[in-house]
């Protein structure tokens, strides 16, 4: 622990990304500690104010108040719960499916090797968003349909990587040698195959939790993610945009949250992948 | 050569063939087809009668029959909001969107190539890091943020380019820079690692000690080599754009088959959303397949046997 603090304070990119995401994070896990108010308490005299540092704005509401009086601060940061949450579940989601999809099919070979690729060839052949949503419209958009139907699109990058990982491992000696000691199958691939693996599968992860974060804003923002009046940074940069001419604060906040957001999470990824994957240094 | 080809066309079909049991079973995914297509205060005798209609009282596997044969010959339904056949609805945008992604891919070319080659030719240079920051700023950029921020500065507030629609070129800029933006960072990144390995070889060695120009040797000899990740992952990029860019066309109003798709998933107009994904999917497997037979023309050591 201590050895990875002192390589974490050696790293910019590290400390950057963890200056970025841990209050974050803190303000996902407490939002009624930091938001001055209510994210939902409406206040119709008092819509479209704009930010503090504008002609007109009050302390009351740093970052302004969109078309129904909410204030945007208390929005923007009770918005980032259901952001990382879906992230981090979605990644759960594609990362057990496609890392144990890439392991069977790495380490079976064969036929059932064949039939998972060419799954992920089908997969990749359909958008993936179109995909998640035309599953959302279908089934309802719900929080456990969005983690669900993101996890299931995003499964392919893993079971490539980690089958090819399997492919080079499965001839070592060292699994030969559990092979030929009797181990079971299960068992060479939970203690043998799959503990070499794992640096590939954090490494995506990392990087795919911004992804995730993104996608899921993206289909709040066609208005089939988080349903009002839960806030959501999609939904409320979209509902943002009819007012565009007149209130550029309502879009232009919970988009910045995001984009900091995915920043921080690139950032520290880029720094797990340094630490993990020697290889990568270029 | 001939042998490869066919056995490369054999997997694009299965790939279509497995893209349409998809779309197939997307109207079947909530369990009842016809409470799904119809609308929600359709009385039960409405629904049996719909679904009679449609044959959607016969089991799974005749209906998939049914619809892939129909689908072989190019009938892929009928709207149900539009109420006119799916498909040339579908095909009818595929201009307009195909405008858009290479106008997309062109802008991102224009960002990355020259940052791309300048960070590799200067590794750790002030370029190098400069190009590092807008890889990991464009990575972070939710696409539909970007496209609202381009419109509130140069369109509303500048008022230099329309703010939404298809018409001339002043259409195109705006959301050819969003999608541009979006592409760029992978461009970049691929295209800095790739030069970098090429650049290690022996063969710029032997370049550099015949005496040839840097700038001659980066040109002619690395990039040449350095181009096959990078033309792989551009023709990628443009295939997913075949489909339109969903978020890019929505924001700017463009209207492309991503915008169409999404307005049917928007109204349930499932045929059309089922006809899009196999559209996309076809130009999806024809690019990928255009590129890997281009290969065997930009590198003479790739054989497939």
């Amino acid at each position: 622990m201590v050895r990875w603090l002192r390589l974490l304070a050696r790293n910019y990119t590290g400390i950057a990304g963890l200056l970025l995401v841990m209050p974050i994070a803190v303000t996902a896990l407490l939002p009624q500690l930091v938001a001055p108010s209510s994210p939902v308490a409406q206040d119709l005299e008092g819509t479209l104010r704009p930010p503090l540092w504008s002609a007109g704005g009050t302390r009351a509401h740093l970052l302004g108040t969109d078309h129904l009086g909410r204030d945007i601060l208390s929005r923007v940061i009770y918005g980032a719960r259901v952001s990382l949450l879906v992230g981090f579940a979605a990644v759960f989601v594609q990362g057990i499916l496609g890392s144990l999809l890439g392991l069977v099919a790495g380490y079976y070979g064969g036929r059932l090797d064949r039939v998972i690729m060419r799954l992920a060839d089908i997969q990749l052949a359909i958008p993936s968003l179109v995909l998640a949503l035309a599953i959302v419209a279908v089934l309802g958009p719900s929080l456990r349909n969005l983690i669900i139907v993101l996890g299931i699109t995003g499964w392919v990058v893993y079971c490539r990587v980690v089958r090819a990982q399997v492919l080079s491992i499965r001839e070592q000696d060292f699994v030969e040698a559990a092979r030929a000691l009797g181990a079971p199958d299960r068992r060479i691939l939970a203690a043998h195959v799959l503990p070499n693996a794992t640096n590939a599968i954090v490494v995506i992860a990392t990087l795919e939790v911004a992804r995730m974060i993104i996608a899921e804003a993206s289909l709040s923002f066609l208005g089939l993610g988080i349903q009002p009046p839960t806030p959501s940074w999609g939904g409320m940069v979209a509902e943002g945009r009819s007012y565009m001419t007149l209130a550029w604060w309502i879009s232009a906040f919970p988009g910045l949250a995001i984009f900091l957001t995915a920043l921080g999470i690139n950032l520290l990824g880029d720094w797990v992948r340094d630490r993990l994957d020697p290889t990568s240094q270029d | 050569m001939t042998r490869y080809l066919l056995q490369r066309l054999l997997h694009s079909v299965f790939v279509v063939f497995g893209v349409s049991v998809i779309a197939f079973a997307l109207v079947h995914l909530s369990g009842d087809p016809a409470a799904t297509l119809l609308p929600i205060e359709t009385t039960p005798e409405g629904l049996a009668a719909f679904r009679r209609s449609l044959g959607l009282d016969r089991p799974l596997t005749e209906q998939y029959v049914r619809f892939l044969t129909r689908a072989i010959q190019g009938d892929l339904g009928i709207s149900i909001r539009h109420k006119v056949p799916v498909l040339p609805i579908v095909l009818q945008r595929l201009p307009a969107t195909l405008q858009l992604a290479v106008s997309g891919i062109l802008v991102s070319f224009l960002i990355a190539i020259p940052l791309g080659v300048l960070a590799a030719a200067r590794r750790n240079g002030v370029i190098d890091h400069f190009s590092r920051i807008v890889s990991l700023f464009g990575q972070a950029m939710p696409t539909f943020w970007l496209g609202i921020l381009l419109i509130m500065v140069f369109a509303v507030r500048l008022r230099w380019f329309p703010v939404v629609g298809r018409g001339g070129l002043e259409h195109l800029v705006l959301p050819a820079v969003t999608l541009g933006v979006f592409a760029a960072p992978v461009q970049i990144r691929l295209l800095r690692s790739s030069l970098l390995e090429v650049l290690r070889a022996d063969f710029i060695r032997t370049a550099r000690a015949k005496g040839l120009l840097p700038s001659r040797v980066l040109v002619r000899h690395a990039l040449k080599n350095a181009a096959i990740p990078f033309v792989t992952v551009s023709s990628l990029q443009i295939g997913t754009w075949l489909g339109g860019s969903l978020i890019t066309e929505t924001v700017f109003a463009y209207p492309g088959m991503g915008l169409l798709a999404i307005n049917a998933i928007q109204q349930r107009d499932l045929p059309v959303v089922q006809a899009y994904v196999l559209v996309v999917a076809v130009g999806f497997v024809a690019i990928n397949m255009l590129v890997d037979t281009l290969y065997v023309y930009l590198d003479p050591r790739i054989r497939y046997g």
